[in-house]
This record gives C-alpha cells, structure tokens and sequence, in this order.
C-alpha cells in the first residue's frame, strides 16, 4: 500500500447510513485487513474531495464511485457478520450447481418482472403529458388565493405597465405579426393551392397533431382547420368550438389562431382556448380581439376575455376547464352556478337548464372525477338546494 | 437545451428553478418505470396511472420546496411507493367503512397472471414470491422486477443497505426451498444448503456497478 491511509469515521458512519453496528465492525475489519482500510480510505477520500468542491450535492457526480465502493464494505462487512454469508462462504467452492440454481430463480424472476412490465407508448406518453400539465396548471391554481385583477380596458394603450412582451421591438413586432396574419389568412383561408384539412368532433375529444408538431386537444363539438403545409409562413389555423393547445416553439413562424372573436399569437406554449377566451398554462400569449384590434399579452395563469370588442386580463380564478378536455374531471371554484352548468352540459354532451333565475348567480365549488352525469346533477342540486327533472328529451332542469 | 448531457443535480436545478422542459425530460425519462412499479403494487393499471401522475405533478408543483439527497430515481421511487401506500391505506379503509358504496373500486382482473404466458417456474416462482414476508417481498422485487441496486432501494425505503442485502439473500434462501424439484431436476441430489454469500458475489458483479 504505497497510498496514503486515511479514514474519517464521521464519513463512514455517514455513508453506511448510519448503522452504528457496521461501523463498529468496519473498525474491528480495519485493524486486521489492510485491503478494507484501502477502500475505507477511498470512500473518505471521495467524501472530501466532492465536499471541499463546494457544495455538498457535488457528491452525487461522485455517487457511483461511491456507491461502489460502499457496496464493497457492506459486503465485507455482512461478510464476516452474517451466519448465512459464513456457511455460503464455505460452499462457494462446493458445487456450481446449487450456485446455477440460485442463479436459475434469480434470472427467472428478472424474466418474471418484464413479463408483467407495459411499455408506454408514444401517444399515451403525450396523453399523460397532457393531463399532467393540465393538473400542473391546476394545482398551481388551487394553492394561490388567486386575486381577481381589476379588469383592465385598453391595455394596449398602456402597455408597458401589463407585461413584458419578450420582443426587443414589440409594437414593430405586433404589426409585423399582424400584416403577416393578414397576408397568411389570404394565403391559407382563401387559397386553394394549400390543401386544408379540417379535424371535427362530435362527443368526442380528439387530439390532432399539426403538420409543426403541434398538439391539440380537441373538445367536444369543436373543430380545426389547417393546411397540409404550413410552409414558410407564418403558422395560422382557425377554430371553433374550443381546444388546448400545445404549440410546438418555432421562433421564427408566429402561431397564429382564429376564432369568431379573437385572433391568438404565439410562439410555442400551451394554453386553453375558446371562442372568446384562453387561459394560458405555459409561456406567452398575445390575444387580440378582430373587432377592435385591441389585444392583451398573457403568461401563465392568466386567462384573456373577449366582450364587445374589448380584451380584459385575469389571474384566473375559476378555470376553463381545461382539465376537462382529456379527463372526465370538473372542477369548480366559485363559479356561478349558470357557468359550471353549461361546462358539466357539454363535459357530458347534455343540455340542462335553469328555471329558477335565482339560481343562476348562485356561486358553485366542487370538483367530480368520473362520476356519472347522475351523480353530478344530485350533488349540484344538493350543494345549491334545488328540484332537478329529466324532460324525455333528456335535457336536464335545475328548478 | 439538450437534457441529457446534463448532470442530474442540474436537472434538478432547472425543474426547481420553474424549467418545465427539464421536468418533461425528467417525466419520460422515469414514467414508465414508476408507472410498473406502482401497478406492482396496486396491480390496477388505471389506478397506477393516476398515481403515477400525481408522483410527477407533486414532483413539479412541489418543486421550490424540493430537497432532494437521494439519488434522483431513489427519490421518485420513494415518493411513488409512500404515495402508493397512503393510496391503498386509504382505499382499504374506504371498503371496511363504506361497505355498499357503489363506487367501491374493483381489481380488474385482466392482470392477473393468466393474461401473460409465464412458464411453469415463473408461475410457481410467482407464487413463492407472493409467499415471502411483506418486506422481504419488496424488497426483492424492487430488485429483480425494478432494476434497483441495493443503494438505490435503501433509498428508496430508507433503510440500511445491510437489510437489503440481508432480505435478498433470505428470499433467495427461501424461494429456493420452495422451488425444490421444480428448478431443475437433475441438480436435486445435491443437498445444498445456502449459497448466500456466493449469490451476494454475483448480485454485486451485476447488479450494483
């Protein structure tokens, strides 16, 4: 051993998880076996090298070394220690055969394993995704105490005070974002040359991948249009009904979506999408209003609205639901009752009315995981203390 | 940003610092195999899905609190199985209390054993391994069905890594008792005994370096 000895029993202790029995065997071992003092010295001097680095996490760049080298102390040590080890130990040189037969159940139960083992493919990798972002945005949602922004009017006027547009030259930009949308809508809408393609659903949700390697999520009664090709212009699709968005981020070609009332911009983000509002759950959103060409820039947690022509921005209280759209989950959180109604109407492709004005300002919280639409109007009812009836022709009355 | 050249403690940094491109990279990179591991457990893949995304959305909405010491994927697996057990400590007080409750879940049985061709070891190792006591079960599944060394399942579990050595090593004395005859019958003459040592020898040859 020409390798200077040294060993920090702190560390030792440390790495052997503090199990204070094999410490004290590490000791005893070290007295007689120079081999065993070596490694102890080794893992000290690993220790002390990734912590002198700085910071204690640098450790884990050395965590396979270490690892290693502390598996070969605990097998040294439960060698000596464990009455199993000691009568294997005399029969190593024995028979192979009863080694292959431990071997044999070994491998058989790693067989055993993958035979039970799923693979996930890419598509439900992307599906899960989804729900997950979705919970994501969620549950960050739950936790604020989310304070409604005073809606603010004309935020295009007062721009510089809302946000912070990413784009050195933002109004040059927006215009420029503009002009393209104009020239693209010619291109892509009223031009035959570009195929278009046009994904509708019924009561079903679909996801339809674009030719950019964007996802979307379909809603119930919603449908996409888009070209074969987006080409090399600037990407623009049109919508209606509503879908969530995943924008595959593509600096150079703006995405650009049309509704009855709002034209979307962004550059790759993900966020939820109606006719006349988006809640965003990722990146950057610029949403602007066809009628007035008034527009909002949107982060995340931030939900754009469109009434008469005017664009308002919140913090989102109550969300889109976007949830919704991939799982059988409605969630509520002071919502009106009018609102949750027409979201649980379409989540189960039903229509259900209020009789009773009254009701419709009532505020409603609740959230249902797959529960039937039964079940979900006799908890309504309940929490709100109303008479419910099913007309024959299977629209729901809230009385 | 290309993940994968990236050391994982920076990984870990970036999710923490709000990068939801690290924490997707992370999410593929681990989901199927905490997605097995838990339907191991709860042996509904519909359930272990849920599951399996609450691991990753807590492991994301948590982020700026997270304090990771273990090694990334010891991490993950703890919180899936802590998770895991709280679910079914929570399903099964469920059943004993709400006997009626039509919503009671139900163990799909299309994952049973049947449904996979196991040959005529693998089905009576399967047995005896369900046989074996609740930890030693565990943990020598983690080990052949998971792939975990020895440190990453100490992690995991948070106990020594000598219990784990202990536990495999005793499994594999027992499941051998229970499979006399039945793994080879040409070897049964031989009155072996117990071969931990030696099965320790290769468990650390492959498993753990």
């Amino acid at each position: 051993m020409d390798k200077e000895i040294n060993i920090d029993w702190t560390l030792i202790a440390e790495s052997l998880g503090g199990d204070q029995m094999a410490v004290v065997k590490a000791k005893q071992l070290a007295e007689t076996d120079e081999t065993f003092k070596s490694v102890l010295s080794e893992v000290t001097e690993i220790w002390i090298q990734s912590t002198t680095i700085g910071q204690e996490k640098k450790r884990i760049l050395n965590a396979s070394r270490l690892d290693a080298k502390v598996n070969e102390i605990w097998d040294k040590i439960l060698e000596v220690e464990s009455e199993e080890t000691k009568i294997a130990t005399t029969l190593e040189n024995q028979s192979n055969e009863v080694s292959e037969e431990v071997l044999d159940i070994w491998s058989t139960a790693s067989s055993l394993g993958k035979k039970q083992r799923k693979d996930v493919s890419s598509e439900d990798m992307d599906a899960a995704m989804a729900k997950m972002l979705l919970r994501m945005n969620v549950s960050a949602e739950e936790k604020k105490e989310a304070p409604t922004f005073k809606v603010e009017k004309n935020l295009a006027a007062k721009k510089n005070n809302t946000s912070t547009w990413s784009f050195p030259n933002s109004m040059a930009a927006a215009v420029a974002i503009l002009l393209t949308l104009g020239l693209s809508m010619f291109y892509y809408l009223d031009s035959d040359k570009v195929q278009m393609l046009q994904k509708e659903t019924g009561n079903t949700t679909a996801l339809v991948k674009l030719p950019d390697g964007t996802k979307v999520w379909l809603n119930k009664e919603s449908s996409i249009r888009y070209p074969e090709s987006f080409g090399d212009n600037d990407r623009v699709v049109s919508l209606e009904g509503d879908a969530f968005f995943e924008v595959k981020r593509d600096e150079e070609h703006a995405f650009n979506i049309i509704t009855s009332e709002a034209t979307t911009t962004v550059l790759g983000t993900s966020f939820h999408l109606t006719q006349n509002q988006v809640e965003v759950v990722t990146g950057k959103v610029r949403f602007e209003s066809k009628e007035s060409g008034e527009y909002v820039v949107l982060v995340k947690n931030e939900t754009g609205a469109i009434a008469d022509g005017t664009v308002s921005k919140t913090v989102y209280e109550q969300e889109l639901n976007a949830a919704s759209l991939m799982q059988t989950e409605l969630s509520f959180k002071g919502a009106d009752l009018s609102d949750a109604i027409k979201e649980i109407g379409k989540a189960y492709n039903t229509s259900i009315v209020i009789e009773n004005k009254q009701l419709e300002k009532r505020k409603f919280t609740g959230t249902f995981r797959n529960k039937t639409l039964e079940t979900v109007i006799e908890q309504v009812s309940e929490v709100v203390g109303c008479d419910t009836e099913k007309l024959e022709d299977g629209t729901v009355v809230l009385k | 940003m290309n993940f994968e050249n990236l050391e994982e403690e920076a990984l870990i940094d970036l999710v923490k610092g709000g990068d939801r491109f690290a924490w997707e990279y992370i999410t593929k990179e681990y989901y199927q195999a905490i997605l097995n591991f838990i339907n191991g457990m709860v042996k509904d893949w519909e359930t272990a899905e849920e599951l399996v995304q609450d691991i990753f959305v807590n492991f994301w909405s948590k982020r700026e609190s997270l304090n990771i010491n273990l090694s990334l994927k010891a991490y993950l697996y703890r919180s899936a199985r802590n998770h895991t057990l709280n679910f079914i400590k929570r399903r099964n007080f469920e059943r004993d209390y709400q006997k009626g409750v039509a919503e009671r879940m139900v163990i799909s049985s299309n994952d049973t054993e049947d449904t996979y061709h196991f040959s005529e070891l693998e089905k009576r190792l399967s047995e005896a391994i369900e046989e074996l006591p609740e930890k030693m079960k565990e943990i020598f599944k983690m080990s052949r069905f998971e792939d975990l060394t020895y440190k990453e399942i100490a992690d995991a579990l948070d106990i020594p890594v000598r219990t784990v050595h202990y536990q495999i090593g005793l499994a594999l004395k027992q499941l051998r008792e229970k499979l006399k005859g039945h793994v080879d019958p040409s070897l049964m003459a031989l009155e072996g005994g117990i071969v931990i040592g030696l099965i320790i020898d290769y468990l650390l040859q492959f498993n753990l370096f």
